[in-house]
């Protein structure tokens, strides 16, 4: 009944040269919002939904999705090439992307972006595929407890960002956990360190601390340094669509890696209030953890465009479950999407699930195809975004700092978040300048407010026992064995110092 | 010299992770756990770190990684003080007015290109501007306080 409902769907889609043309007009759609700071999948959608108003609903749930999917595979672009962040969920693939750009090997993070995005975008259409029959117990068994400690476990990555440097990473990450803390108490909505500023009290805009925090400093440095973002010249980069070939082969090269981190990219989307955010810094961290030579992240590991890559793409296709079967949107691009669906005349909640069939399938190779499609759209272009990390900086600086301007104003419509950005800016280049790892500081502002809301939530409903919930205890484990393991790779590395 | 940039930097977040203390001290009970209990640790691992960059033996230490390649504190602060100017011109002008005229000053006398290519750079940056997010996307920038004090004086 399944098998057959999947291939009538798969028919419906490929046979169609309507929902093929939709798709192919909506991946480069999605791939230029995704390379456009500040814009992101939420603002595509929304933008979007005039667009499909009075179409019928799969290929207007078709077009949204197939937008949506590739959007995280564009916004990589200006993270490798110039050290922005297209969106929150990229900043982690500036951290290794951009040092790997200035080496002259933009082409390789960029092939291996484009591999990790592709792979785990298909992942994430298969998972969807496969959670199908044991969804609702899954999703279910997420509660607040579970919520909180997920977080607690992002949180403790901050060690494992921190590098040598454990005393200044988690003094950053408070630092980021504490700016996390600016706007309205989600509990008792008294505003706090908002210094009677009402743009304040909305907190601050991720997608803002992350343009001052990243992009702003590797063009301040790039400015005074003089010369092109890559610091190797055209020539000696030997670039080619062979290092594009390599980035890509990188991707099979860490294969377990990359679906390792697909697959919590995958549970991350599952659960309604993670977001994309958190998905990339956790398979991030993972990566640094499960490395034997976890130095080498920051300053151009592979692994550390791959890792953020799989899972941005992967997440989508678990967050569809909630947002598609239990009307549960994960974060605020699905509650878009969910609107968008249901401008479309689609119902998501539990019935779709029952009577949906041709719509879900339809939705989950659309899915897949959208990430495959990405690639050769990106092929395509990639040759000519790489040369232009080998433009002379004074030329690009002005533009760079002109587009985080309009990145932090588009995604927050107020002036004020300039200010903001001017702080942040100044702030990031500090650290930047003297060596304090700006990774611990993207966890803790990301996971602050889901951990104090989730911690509220948990001791509203449970009191202390929530701790004891057997999903909570294994949280639990993995946070004490991803530390131990933090604490015992230090004494290792301080023996073979000594 | 960068380890007194460092404690300086140190210094900074300790006086911000003392202010946060202090100022959650005022919020009610539910509403101050959070940010105390980052805070109080942000304040003493701050400490510990300014003591770090404080002792006379950090002067022999080799520095870290990234650190060897520093550039030269006036050129940075310079580059600072650039993209302040983009702040500034923004909140003044508006993003594609604003923005357009620091694009503008930017090329033509930190990075010295010649007039004609700041021009077409700086026009061809705001038309873009313009054109993706104000007619494309329908994104609605401000003004600039500049241009709203003009009108209101108007």
């Amino acid at each position: 009944m399944e098998q057959g409902t999947a291939l009538a769907s798969l028919a419906q889609l490929f046979g169609s040269p309507g929902l093929l043309a939709l798709m192919a007009l909506a991946v480069p759609i999605g791939l230029l919002v995704g390379a456009l700071p500040g814009i992101g999948g939420k603002t595509a959608i929304a933008l979007a939904i005039p667009f499909v108003f009075g179409m019928e609903p799969i290929p207007g749930a078709v077009f949204l999705v197939a937008m949506h999917a590739v959007v995280h595979t564009g916004d990589a672009i200006p993270a490798i090439l110039f050290g922005i962040p297209g969106g929150g969920p990229a900043a982690a693939t500036v951290l290794d992307g951009y040092p790997l750009a200035r080496q002259g090997q933009a082409g390789r993070a960029l092939g291996a972006s484009l591999g990790a995005s592709a792979v785990g975008g298909v992942i994430g259409a298969i998972a969807l595929a496969a959670f199908l029959p044991v969804l609702r117990p899954l999703a279910l068994a997420f509660g607040p407890a579970e919520i909180f400690l997920l977080a607690v476990l992002g949180i403790s990555f901050i060690a494992v960002l921190s590098g040598e440097s454990p005393v200044k990473g988690l003094a950053v990450g408070c630092l980021g956990l504490l700016l996390s803390f600016v706007g309205m108490d989600p509990q008792q909505g008294a505003p706090r360190f908002a210094f009677g500023q009402l743009f304040l009290w909305d907190g601050v805009d991720v997608a803002t601390a992350m343009l001052g925090i990243f992009a702003v400093p590797e063009m301040i440095a790039l400015g005074a340094r003089g010369g092109a973002v890559s610091s190797v010249s055209r020539d000696a980069a030997h670039y080619s669509a062979r290092q594009l070939w390599q980035g890509m082969l990188d991707v099979w090269r860490h294969r377990w890696l990359t679906l390792r981190t697909s697959l919590i990219g995958v549970v991350i989307g599952l659960i309604p209030g993670l977001g994309g955010d958190v998905a990339s810094w956790l398979c991030y961290g993972h990566a640094v953890q499960s490395s034997k030579q976890p130095e080498r992240f920051g300053h151009g590991a592979i692994e550390g465009v791959i890792a953020p890559e799989t899972a941005n793409n992967s997440k989508e296709g678990g967050a569809l479950v909630p947002t598609l079967f239990f009307a549960v949107p994960g974060s605020s691009g699905m509650v878009l999407l969910l609107g968008a669906f249901t401008v479309l005349g689609i119902s998501p909640g539990p019935t779709l699930l029952l009577e949906g069939g041709t719509l879900v399938w339809t939705l989950v190779f659309a899915l897949a195809f959208s990430n495959l499609l990405a690639v050769a759209v990106f092929l395509a272009v990639t040759p000519w975004l790489s040369a232009l990390s080998f433009v002379r900086g004074g030329l690009i600086v002005p533009i760079v700092f002109l587009l985080t301007l309009v990145g932090s104003v588009v995604v927050t419509g107020m002036w004020h978040s300039l200010l903001v950005l001017a702080v942040l800016g100044v702030l990031g280049w500090a650290l930047s300048r003297c060596g304090w790892p700006r990774a611990p500081f993207a966890i803790g502002l990301v996971l602050g407010e889901i951990a104090e809301v989730a911690l509220h939530q948990s001791l509203t409903i449970w009191g202390p026992r929530f701790l004891l919930r057997p999903m909570a205890l294994c949280l639990i484990a993995l946070c004490a064995a991803g530390l131990a393991t933090v604490a015992l790779r230090g004494r290792w590395r301080g023996a073979r110092h000594a | 010299m960068p380890d007194r940039e460092d404690a300086v930097l140190c210094a900074l977040l300790l006086a911000v992770f003392l202010g946060a203390a202090w100022l959650a001290l005022d919020y009610p009970a539910v509403s101050r756990r959070f940010p105390l209990v980052v805070a109080v640790p942000g304040v003493a691992l701050c400490a510990v770190q300014l003591r770090r960059d404080l002792r006379p033996a950090a002067a022999g230490v080799a520095p870290e990684i990234g650190l060897a390649e520093r550039t030269p504190l006036a050129a940075e602060l310079a580059l600072v003080a650039w993209f302040v100017g983009f702040v500034v011109a923004a909140i003044a002008l508006g993003i594609v007015v604003g923005g357009a005229l620091a694009v503008f000053a930017f090329l033509r006398w930190r990075a010295h290109e010649s007039l004609g290519l700041a021009v077409a750079w700086s026009a061809g940056a705001a038309g873009a501007v313009h054109l993706v997010f104000e007619r494309l996307l329908g994104s609605l920038f401000f003004e600039g306080l500049l241009f709203e004090w003009l009108r209101s004086v108007a």
